[in-house]
């Protein structure tokens, strides 16, 4: 008996009506349905006895005359507990931010997205819709749609003396967060500032340099992907789901086409998956290095930053040699991967793997010797084990807090049961341990490609796919750059899935960002946030999009676009037109030598 | 009359310290880039930006006090270019001397934080505000080093004048390299002083935007960047004149050779500190200079005090 055979038998012995109720989906993946009246019981007793420490997410389905709740947990050793449970619309459900207070921003999301009641939720700021959404609209629940907005409602600037009738009354300003000196000031950090690099907000409040209180607004990137996925295909959905982030892009398009494969039960043949993964590292490498730049930027040591993204600039070179695009790879199948990696291929990344190899030893050896890089690095941004665990950070940063919390290792996808690589823990607890965990993280995926790239399994890289899913449902869970990113997936037998969830790692990450503020100084403020390399982008998902602008569609291709481009540089006396291309660049042309 | 005013205005005065100015942010950028392996502005590029900031249109807040934010940067760059004056570039003298410029100069050259102080304050804007009060705090940790970092020469050659300090070191040719230690003490308090990594705190763009500056854009911002850039050329010449003070017997045009490879060896060095160093906390700076600069100052001081009571004379 294995312990996710161990942990069912648990379930059924302490609880009469979960008898033959627990379904085993595959190992590490437990299903319960619970009814409301029992919740509270088999919540406590799967997080107290059965130590599922660590809340994934909570997501939130309209099941029609009900709400319908899963709220996804995990242990260390990668199981997953998801408990189901179901409330009518109108009636209220307990918060479980006793057990979790990261739940608190999962819990803001039911209430804003499906109109969920939730007993109490501590006062916060909203999340993750606009400040003048109007009430009683829940974008998530099946019969909304965006029509019964007022498209001009929140287009009105201030100052203009429209009176907004519209406005969220069920959350007040929080009450834990004000100004208790005379010399206290609060400073904006956003939405708009030079050291973010996407729109979300900070209410800093100061004392001197000191750091008294922190306040974080998200919800500036939301573009209703989640929506979005419901009104679409399975196959559109890869390439939406793509979408959520720039950086992190094929980690989202794997989590989602994994869940989908689950739910149909497609086996995905040996060389796509190794060619994932391949790509998955690669883009480790590629966001990895971008953060290093940006770590330095953001403590004023922009030499660091123009290295970090010269040597990038190759990895996203090789990445768009494999699958002809830079970052939004569309690589991805259900069933597989779109291209194959050819000798030649596979013989320039590994060159390149080479390089970088030697660059990062060179920032490996930086980190540990330059003196002002440690000053500012260490001591900074602390978050102890306890904490990590309490606030469910996820990544990089709960592995430089000592919490070996990797999927790749705890929950094997695509090839990663069968690479060897270690988990890099560090014991530093501070910006400066999540620097050397993701360099050490560098290092291993460079060794993760070479292995994969030597050992590629002979085969076909796709198998067929349906375009109509069967009914079902099923989580992903994927190690991203940085940290765990869930995909829910719900089939309802038809080409359009029913529900998709996505919960991206920045958003475990913030709740613990306050912490790390604790007692610090407005200098650290800027790398304390990028430490934990922020996406806000994956973060802000969900909700339709409302398009403002009336004007008539103009489809573009990209030549047009290109043209386009060109004449109106020309009106402005800069002609590109005669420029060449320089086609190819990866490896030919001038390129500027390593170190 | 018409040849102090040639003096002041042309040569060796507004109009050649500011090309020579435009050109010492050019040779900084421009190495910065290739030390970072970026490709750097052409050469014309600070003039540019000079000439454009000065088309562009004065933005002032509401809120702020309209006559000190105007008169703020017009201060800075008057204090940098009358500071100037006083110090000897080629030759042991410089175009107008009186005893205790030396004194003057350092207030001179104490002016432009003063002002980006005031300028900053006077934006009210949080971002400007928190630059402002960094910029003072930062004043305090650097200016003491740098008083007395400047005073050992003075101290050695026995006399208050920038002028007459060359003239000493010029009949005492090998005296020089006695005040290296206190070379270094003001190399570091320049880098405070012009504000740059790694101390650029008061304007560092990911805490606080553009600090003091943040506020103010068109001519005004020009005429800051410009006194800036001055403030840079001058710091430079004082340290070469105050601490290198060998070759000054030298015929005009070799002199004056010799005098801009001084200048541009401290910039060098001050590109060199940029590049290499992280930007540190307000409280890391402050320790910084009074656990180390200062003491190291003083040191240089006793150094001085024994050599000129027991050896020299």
């Amino acid at each position: 008996m294995n312990d996710t055979e161990n942990i069912k038998a648990k379930l059924e012995a302490k609880f009469d009506f979960l008898k033959d109720a627990v379904k085993l989906q595959r190992d590490r993946r437990l299903w319960i349905e619970v009814p409301y009246a029992k919740f509270a019981e088999v919540f406590d007793f799967a997080v107290k006895q059965l130590g599922f420490s660590f809340l994934c997410t909570i997501t939130g389905l309209d099941a029609g005359a009900d709400l319908e709740y899963i709220y996804h947990l995990a242990q260390g050793a990668g199981q997953m507990l998801n408990i189901k449970t179901k409330a009518p619309k109108d009636q209220a459900i307990k918060t479980i931010t006793a057990y979790f207070p990261s739940g608190i921003i999962y819990e803001r999301e039911l209430v804003d997205l499906l109109g969920t009641k939730m007993e109490g939720l501590p006062a916060g700021i909203r999340y993750p819709l606009p400040d003048d959404w109007p009430d009683n609209q829940y974008p998530l629940r099946k019969d909304w749609n965006a029509d019964v907005l007022d498209r001009n409602v929140g287009s009105k600037m201030e100052g203009e003396n429209i009176n907004i009738t519209v406005g969220p009354t069920h959350l007040k300003e929080p009450s834990d967060f004000s100004i208790t000196h005379k010399n206290d000031v609060t400073i904006p950090i956003g939405p708009q500032h030079p050291a973010l690099k996407e729109p979300e907000s900070f209410s800093v409040a100061l004392r001197g340099e000191k750091i008294v209180g922190i306040q974080l607004r998200l919800g500036y990137n939301h573009r209703g992907i989640e929506k979005g996925a419901e009104q679409r295909s399975y196959i559109q959905d890869v390439y939406l789901l793509e979408r959520i982030c720039g950086i992190c892009s094929h980690a989202h398009s794997t989590a989602y086409v994994q869940a989908v494969e689950e739910i149909a039960g497609l086996k995905v043949p040996k060389r796509a998956e190794y060619i994932r993964t391949v790509i998955g590292e690669l883009e480790r490498v590629h966001s990895h290095l971008l953060w290093l730049g940006v770590a330095g930027h953001e403590i004023g040591f922009d030499t660091l930053l123009m290295y970090s993204w010269r040597d990038r600039e190759s990895v996203m070179d090789i990445l768009a040699l494999i699958t002809g695009n830079r970052v939004n790879y569309g690589m991805n199948l259900i069933g597989g991967v779109r291209r194959d990696i050819t000798p030649e291929e596979i013989d320039q990344t590994l060159k390149v793997i080479d390089k970088l190899e030697e660059q990062t030893k060179y920032y490996i050896q930086l980190a540990l010797e330059e003196v002002t890089l440690i000053q500012r690095l260490s001591g900074v941004g602390t978050l102890t084990t306890e904490d990590v665990l309490r606030l469910g950070a996820v990544g990089p940063t709960a592995r430089a807090s000592s919490v070996p919390r990797d999927i790749r290792k705890d929950d094997p996808y695509a090839a990663y049961g069968e690479i060897p690589f270690k988990v890099i823990t560090d014991d530093h607890n501070d910006v400066y341990g999540r620097t050397i965990v993701r360099m050490g993280e560098l290092m291993e995926a460079y060794g993760m490609v070479r292995y994969a790239l030597k050992n590629l399994p002979d085969g076909p890289i796709s198998v067929r796919a349906p375009r109509k899913i069967p009914a079902g449902e099923a989580v992903s869970r994927y190690e991203a750059p940085r940290g765990e990113d869930i995909h829910y997936v719900k089939s309802n037998g038809t080409e359009n899935p029913e529900r998709v969830k996505v919960r991206a790692p920045t958003l475990a990450n913030t709740q613990a960002v306050s912490k790390m503020l604790e007692d610090r100084y407005l200098a650290d403020l800027p790398i304390v946030v990028a430490a934990i390399d922020p996406c806000f982008s994956c973060t802000d998902r969900a909700i339709e999009i409302i398009n403002l602008d009336n004007s008539e569609e103009k489809i573009m291709t990209w030549k047009n676009l290109r043209d386009y481009s060109v004449d109106w540089y020309k009106k402005q006396g800069v002609d590109f037109s005669k420029m060449s291309s320089r086609g190819g660049s990866a490896f030919g042309g001038k390129r500027s030598k390593f170190g | 009359m018409g040849y102090a005013l040639f003096c002041i205005l042309i040569f060796p005065g507004f109009l050649f310290l500011s090309a020579v100015s435009l050109f010492a942010e050019y040779f900084d950028r421009k190495l910065y880039a290739r030390l970072q392996n970026r490709v750097g502005p052409p050469w014309f590029q600070p003039l540019a930006d000079f000439i454009k900031l000065l088309g562009k249109e004065d933005v002032v807040p509401e809120e702020a006090d309209r006559t000190m934010f105007d008169l703020s940067p017009v201060f800075a760059l008057a204090a940098v270019i009358v500071a100037f004056f006083y110090i000897p570039m080629w030759g042991a003298r410089a175009l107008y001397s009186f005893s205790g410029d030396l004194i003057v100069v350092l207030y001179l050259l104490t002016i432009p934080t003063l002002t980006f102080f005031l300028g900053g304050w006077y934006s009210r804007s949080l971002f400007s505000t928190i630059g402002a009060v960094r910029s003072i705090t930062q004043l305090f940790a650097y200016e003491i080093p740098l008083f007395v970092a400047i005073l050992a020469p003075a101290m050695l050659a026995n006399t208050w004048s920038l002028s007459e300090v060359a003239a000493y070191y010029y009949a005492h040719p090998f005296f020089w390299p006695i005040n290296l230690i206190a070379f270094g003490v003001a190399l570091v308090a320049l880098l405070g002083k012009l504000e740059r990594v790694p101390f650029d705190i008061p304007e560092a763009e990911t805490e606080i935007v553009a600090g003091s500056f943040t506020e103010y854009s068109g001519r005004l911002l020009a005429y800051f960047r410009m006194a800036i850039d001055i403030e840079t050329v001058v710091g430079a010449s004082l340290l070469a004149a105050v601490f290198l003070p060998f070759g000054l017997g030298l015929p005009p045009p070799l002199g004056f050779i010799l005098y801009l490879a001084k200048i541009f060896a401290i910039i060098v060095a001050l590109t060199l500190f940029r590049t290499v160093f992280a930007r540190l906390r307000i409280d890391q700076m402050v320790e910084f200079c009074w656990k180390w600069v200062a003491p190291i100052a003083f040191l240089q001081i006793l150094i001085n005090l024994v050599l000129k009571v027991f050896v020299i004379r």
